[in-house]
């Protein structure tokens, strides 16, 4: 070897310094750990019974550690989604109004490439009670409004008075509404429950945008009619499209622009899309994680109802009667066995059935009755999904319900009213509670009632 | 050296024209009776040539015009003639010049010929692959403006400056550098009075030009030598052999430097690939895939060796790499990103 200049023995020196300091790092070993972007329900805050225990990371996890080490108290059945790195803990059944919840993950829950927890993580939240959400007719159109709970008086949530539809996202926490643009187009706006920040969510410019549904899980997807070219044809098929509202980024849910679609609902856990497809005739169930579709053929063009496990919906179909007069009739596809059977076995011919609603619990139905030879006399009926019998929720005929949604608690339904046979009634909103076995007037003036969470 | 230099070019051309004439028999019959590995071979080595070629093609023209248009005195003025701020200045210059890891060897050769710091010309030669403005914009494509695109940034002057540092103690730069690119002894006794006509702009591009020829067929061929090597390493080691090695602090980076050594992708396109690894491997870990591809790897290795002597280039590739797996590693366990 050649005589060592002072080049080599500083390349040497420096080398044997990194080398010692790589060794010093590791021997240190983590400072940071897994680190976590975001908790929710907030610590300490108030939640709703619907919301998700959401836990983001800033790095991919391995899933079994941090199932493992995950634990509520008290403590709950529920469901772990991911997406990503973020966790969703979606309970089997709402919370308990009223109850404090207390989340931890336990030290050591490992990264997938690198982290361990290095402390454990604790927040804990109280379950609020549940307000409404409402559309109040204004001087130039709908106008969105809230009570914060039943008891509390409502707010209006919308800066304008040209609301078309709106959904409340899963964590009750904020409104997606539909406000008529200056375009004729329909555009997406936001709000938070209290009425703070409304602002602009997607602008749909020309186009059409409607019938919003947040999943537990975040993801928004809409309906979407592209405009004209010209003004002088006219409006084309809907579609269903999806929204990050974190980016602001919207797509359609298929590429191929043939297929069309209304009215796109969130399963439970959020793993699968429905909408109508109102070309075939059907409703489509979209698994977004495999895509696979599920068909369930109905001419009624109207969203089934999940069970909350995700493991069937009840929907209803139109059939045409020998008399020529329609009539409806309750079905129940169940995925897993993927058949698609009678809600009532034998089929009653007595009356028609629609809109059937699972409580969150799934103990219960609430469905739509009219009697065949009249027509305007509706009742609301709630009953066990077996349908072995049936309790008379809301008697009064000449009235036109809809919009009628379980509570959290699975005890009381929320549902819309409107008298039928008078040009100057009034729609409101009522409550029935199936331990009373009665309702009572919550609000006037009051149409599309949905729970706020 | 440059003998089997040559021989292996010609080994390499001769299997770009096979390459070349299979797939147009394959195209055109429809089957053609080959090993699959020869063509995951050639197609792997095709991708990195083409890839690399563009860049080297750029920075021997500008090698050639560095020579033709730009006095030696007048760079000299600029360059720092002091050794330690001239590895400063080598890792600043890197902003300047938008040329890759093939293509900065050419233009560092010339430029020591015109008076160049060794210290300099180090780290500008580490630096200028990452520290360019395509390479910024390509980055910023992939992460935005978010810590890996600034920390890639950063660790790469760092270390170009670091290493050329250490080579600014170097007392003698001749040293470093191959004997055939030092510059020939010039002087005499005899006093040339009459002043020298000064070719046109025309004819000083077509010197240019010419100089930019001689030099990307000259570095051409180490281009091809080291294009396969590194297609001939990913054929018989598969990626996903290395790439299920890649959790924990210290693994994950070693994989990936690995990883950058034998794919030797260009930087300007290094940010896109790595993208793949995003969540599955360290953020250190990427980093040193992002800092260390562009300043080692076989192709470039071979065109180090063009210039500098083997003692120097075995140097300049210690020395990054024990930064680089320092400063990933730390990134790792230290910073939460």
């Amino acid at each position: 070897m050649k005589s060592w200049r002072k080049l080599d023995k500083a390349v040497v020196f420096v080398a044997l310094g990194l080398l010692a300091a790589i060794v010093l790092v590791l021997w240190r070993g983590d400072q940071v750990g897994v680190v976590i972007l975001r908790t929710a329900p907030g610590d300490g805050g108030q939640a709703a019974a619907t919301a998700p225990v959401v836990i983001e990371f800033a790095q991919r996890m391995n899933i079994a550690s941090v199932q493992d080490s995950f634990s509520i108290e008290p403590a709950v059945d529920g469901r772990f989604v991911w997406e990503e790195n973020t966790l969703y803990f979606l309970p089997a059944e709402p919370f308990i109004v009223g109850q404090h919840y207390t989340v931890s993950l336990a030290q050591g829950a490992q990264g997938q490439i690198a982290h361990d927890l290095l402390e454990e993580l604790r927040f804990s939240f109280t379950v609020r009670p549940a307000g409404v959400a409402f559309l109040r007719l204004a001087r130039s159109g709908y106008s969105l409004w809230a009570a914060p709970d039943l008891d509390a008086e409502p707010i209006q949530l919308s800066p304008a008075d040209a609301v078309f539809d709106f959904a409340v996202t899963g964590d009750g926490e904020q409104i997606i509404f539909s406000v008529v643009n200056e375009e004729a187009g329909i555009d997406l706006w936001i709000v938070s429950r209290n009425g703070a920040g409304a602002q602009m969510l997607l602008d749909c410019g020309p186009d059409r945008c409607y019938a919003p549904d947040a999943s537990r899980t975040g993801r928004i997807a809409y309906s979407r009619v592209l405009a004209p070219l010209t003004p002088t044809e006219a409006y084309g098929p809907p579609r269903v499209w999806l929204l990050d509202p974190r980016s602001g980024e919207t797509l359609r849910l298929h590429a191929d622009t043939q297929k069309i679609g209304y009215g796109p609902t969130w399963s439970p856990d959020g793993q699968r899309l429905a909408y109508y497809d109102g070309i075939a005739s059907r409703l489509v169930v979209l698994n977004i994680l495999t895509g696979d579709e599920v068909y369930l053929p109905t001419l009624a063009g109207v969203m089934g109802s999940w069970s909350p496990d995700n493991e069937y919906m009840l929907f209803f179909d139109t059939a045409i009667q020998e008399n020529g007069q329609p009539i409806n009739h309750i079905l129940r596809a169940n995925f897993s066995t993927q058949d698609v059977l009678p809600f009532f076995d034998p089929q009653p011919q007595d009356a028609d059935y629609s809109g059937p609603t699972v409580s969150p619990d799934g103990e219960w139905v609430a469905i739509k009755v009219r009697a065949l030879d009249n027509l305007a006399n509706e009742q609301l009926w709630v009953l066990p999904p077996n349908g072995s019998y049936a309790m008379v929720a809301v008697p009064e005929g000449g009235y036109l319900y809809s919009n009628y949604f379980w509570g959290s608690d699975s005890n009381s339904l929320l549902y819309h009213r409107l008298q039928l046979g008078s040009a100057d009634s009034q729609p409101s909103v009522w409550l029935w509670e199936r331990s009373r076995g009665d309702s009572r007037l919550l609000l006037e003036d009051a149409s599309q009632p949905a729970w706020l969470p | 050296m440059n003998r089997i230099a040559n021989i292996l070019g010609m080994i390499g051309l001769a299997v770009l024209g096979v390459a070349l004439v299979l797939f147009l028999q394959n195209f055109m019959a429809g089957q053609v009776q080959v090993p699959a590995q020869f063509f995951t071979f050639t197609t792997i080595f095709l991708g990195i040539f083409i890839e690399a070629a563009p860049f080297l093609l750029l920075g021997t023209l500008a090698s050639g015009l560095v020579e033709v248009f730009f006095k030696k005195e007048s760079l000299q003025r600029l360059m720092p003639r002091n050794r330690f701020l001239g590895a400063l200045a080598g890792g600043l210059l890197g902003f300047v010049f938008p040329v890759c890891e093939c293509g900065v060897v050419p233009l560092t050769r010339r430029l020591f010929h015109k008076g160049m710091v060794p210290a300099m010309g180090v780290a500008f030669l580490l630096a200028s692959p990452v520290l360019n403005p395509i390479v910024l914009v390509s980055t910023y494509a992939a992460y935005g403006w978010g810590p890996v695109l600034w920390l890639r940034m950063g660790l790469s002057f760092a270390v170009a400056v670091a290493t050329g540092l250490v080579f600014a103690l170097e007392e003698q730069p001749a040293r470093l550098l191959r004997p055939m690119q030092l510059e020939p002894i010039r002087g005499g006794s005899v006093d040339l009075s009459v002043p020298m006509l000064q070719p046109s702009f025309a004819a000083r591009l077509r010197s240019a030009l010419k100089i930019a020829g001689d030099e990307f067929f000259e570095m051409g061929r180490y281009l091809i030598i080291g294009s396969m090597m590194a297609a001939l390493l990913q054929t018989v080691v598969p990626q996903n052999a290395l790439l299920a090695l890649g959790s924990g602090p210290l693994l994950s980076v070693l994989v990936l430097m690995v990883l950058a050594v034998l794919l030797s992708i260009c930087s300007t396109v290094d940010a896109f690939v790595s993208l793949a690894f995003v969540g599955t491997f360290t953020t250190g870990s990427i980093l040193s895939f992002l800092v260390f591809g562009p300043m080692v790897d076989i192709k470039s290795v071979m065109l180090y060796l063009q210039v500098f002597r083997r003692r120097t280039v075995s140097y300049m590739v210690l020395l990054p790499m024990l930064m680089i797996i320092l400063a990933s590693v730390f990134i790792n366990l230290n910073l939460g990103i």
